[in-house]
């Protein structure tokens, strides 16, 4: 059984839609990388399985099952005692993740408070994780404030926390963008430790190709609140079959050489009025059926699929 | 014709616990006229303070600014005024950097107050390839492609040698990065401004900067011609800097993180070589004497006791 397994899930903020019909399935301890544009989607998506969604959303239909428990139908309480126990967050910002009053070991110390354990051995506890962690010196770092520390430290830190209570999911928002590449390279490596280590799966949002790359099993683009492309990310990366997927990476400096001098950039912006494929009005390969109806999933091979209607697979 | 931007001996001290360290450390750069430079390095490394140096924002405690040739006659706060006209400054978040209760209209006439030169805001606009339709527009009604626009067109209001533009395209999607630095790529190409690109982003300047200088606390470690920089760097620093740059292919994924530990606090700096804590190539002569910047020739400069790929 899928550990996380998100069908038919629909979310709009008032009349403007923000998820379409996305269906996404995590395994036990498999590393799932989404990743898109801003205004794509992609955090609504990681903030709905949490129940974290601001007021002015809304789920409209869909479901989303967490090891076998229907999310949606839960209530405060019962969505509390699945946040940190079952599925934890890693936000964008590890400087605005904590309070800069408190020493960041007594933060960490509310993320054991199901163990009622004594503040020795939470303190012992939380040692122990800091360490795992990658930081050096932990028992002096415990008492530091979140100033003392750097963004890179804290992070891992953040990353500590979402540990502590075991959870067997962590979604991880966009971890490395406010971090320097050097200490994006290294957050980015400790997530990987942590699933072979511990077992955990992970949601990566990014809106890096790179960054989902480097650590994901596997990939889904979202383009305009839909998923536009899924697949194991080796095939996914070495041929990726929706035109919105060929022109991300297109557009990825990494890929380009140093000769060159103008970027190449995906004209338009993301629109979605109408019927039709959401990408349309920016597609090299759109016809007039594209605009239409809603395009088909096509299968490419090895769980790899995408939502087009013009190109084969 | 002279360069538009020459620095030379600039150190910036800050008041600090046990002393006052210096963020800038006795730095030499000259920004070539119509060239687009990039300075990289990481959080720490000094980069931004440099821009807030060169703008007179913050002051500096020793060092040469001159614009097109001519000294700026001390650091002082009156001469920065003549500084500000000639180098513009392009903030992280442009959006942030404008007044929410100004019209774009009431932005631009604010920047081209006291210029002469009798440009229009809506010349301005059209600089940018924005429709003079937007001038009547608050901030907040334009698409963050826009507002990006609309801060360039504020910057040309003085018609400036230099750009100097901290973290252009930190956030943004790989589209939106393209589109801002081909603007600035065009603006060069169409008025022969110069262009400075700060940046963490490495993967973008190494596709559209001229010139690269490479800061760790507050030196610059090695500089020259772009491509030769990223095809063979000649300092462990840029050559970590390189490696980490996630490529989207799995088949070359790392298995090991490019680069060891963060950069150290100015308040301890490493003895001998600063980078040598974090170095593979480190040796006992790297932990006691401090390298200078070399000139190896052909642009390039590194400060380095045993440069990669440079025999001993």
């Amino acid at each position: 059984m899928s550990l996380l397994a998100i069908q038919g899930l629909s979310v709009a903020y008032g009349a403007q839609p923000a998820l379409e019909s996305v269906s996404l399935v995590v395994a036990r301890g498999e590393i799932v990388g989404i990743v898109g544009e801003s205004g794509s989607g992609k955090s609504t998506l990681a903030y709905a399985v949490p129940g974290l969604l601001p007021a002015a959303a809304r789920v409209t239909s869909g479901r989303i099952a967490l090891d076998g428990v229907d999310l949606l139908g839960l209530d405060d309480a019962g969505l509390a005692r699945i946040r940190g126990s079952t599925v934890a967050m890693v936000f964008q910002d590890p400087m605005t993740s904590f309070s800069p009053l408190v020493p960041v070991g007594r933060q960490l110390q509310a993320f054991l408070w199901r163990e009622r354990v004594d503040a020795r051995a939470a303190r012992r506890r939380i040692v122990e994780m800091l360490a795992d962690v990658g930081i050096a010196d932990p028992e002096r770092r415990i008492d530091a404030y979140p100033h003392e520390l750097s963004g890179g430290m804290l992070q891992r830190i953040a990353i500590a926390a979402a540990l502590l209570a075991r959870p067997s999911l962590i979604i991880a928002d966009e971890p490395t963008t406010a971090l320097d590449v050097t200490t994006e390279a290294q957050i980015l490596h400790l997530l990987r430790e942590i699933r072979d280590g511990h077992g955990t799966a992970i949601l990566v949002i990014s809106h890096q190709l790179g960054v989902i790359a480097e650590i994901c099993d596997r990939v889904a683009v979202m383009y305009g609140g839909v998923i536009v492309e899924e697949g194991p990310v080796e095939a996914l990366f070495r041929h990726p079959a929706h035109p919105y997927t060929q022109a991300l990476m297109a557009c990825e400096p990494a890929l380009l050489g140093t000769d060159g001098r103008r970027l190449p950039t995906i004209p338009g912006a993301i629109a979605r009025d109408g019927a039709g494929c959401h990408f349309a009005d920016r597609c090299t390969h759109a016809e007039p059926a594209c605009r239409a109806g809603s395009p088909p999933w096509q299968p490419a091979g090895d769980g790899h699929a995408f939502l087009c209607r013009r190109m084969a697979a | 014709m002279s360069d538009p931007l020459t620095i030379e001996g600039l150190t910036v001290r800050v008041p600090g616990r046990g002393g006052k360290p210096a963020i800038i450390e006795a730095l030499t750069l000259s920004v070539r006229p119509a060239e687009v430079l990039g300075i990289v390095g990481e959080s720490g490394s000094g980069k931004t303070t440099l821009a807030r140096a060169i703008m007179g924002l913050i002051r500096a405690s020793a060092g040469r600014i001159a614009i097109e040739g001519e000294a700026l006659p001390d650091l002082a706060e009156r001469s920065f005024r003549r500084l500000r006209r000639h180098v513009a400054l392009i903030f992280q978040n442009p959006a942030g950097s404008f007044n929410p209760r100004l019209r774009v209209d009431a932005i631009l006439r604010e920047a081209l107050r006291g210029l002469g030169g009798g440009r229009s805001p809506a010349a301005l606009l059209a600089m940018v390839g924005l429709d003079a339709g937007l001038l009547d527009r608050h901030p907040h009604a334009l698409s963050g492609g826009q507002a990006r626009r609309v801060a360039i067109a504020r910057a040309l209001a003085a018609d400036p040698a230099v750009i100097l533009a901290d973290e252009p395209t930190a956030g943004l999607d790989v589209s939106a990065q393209g589109e801002m630095m081909n603007l600035m790529l065009d603006l060069r190409d169409a008025r022969g401004t110069a262009i400075v690109c700060i940046t963490h982003n490495l993967a973008v300047v190494r596709h559209c900067c001229d010139r690269i200088a490479v800061m760790y606390l507050g030196r610059i470690v090695e500089t020259g011609p772009t491509g030769a920089v990223a095809a063979a760097p000649l300092h462990p620093y840029t050559a970590a800097l390189l490696a980490a740059v996630p490529v989207p292919d799995p088949a070359r994924r790392r298995t090991e993180p490019p680069v060891r530990g963060e950069i150290p606090s100015l308040f301890a700096r490493p003895d001998g070589c600063e980078f040598h804590p974090r170095c593979p190539r480190t040796t006992a002569r790297c932990r006691t004497e401090r390298p200078a910047l070399r000139d190896l020739g052909e642009g390039r400069a590194v400060r380095c006791h045993s440069p990669l790929g440079v025999a001993a």
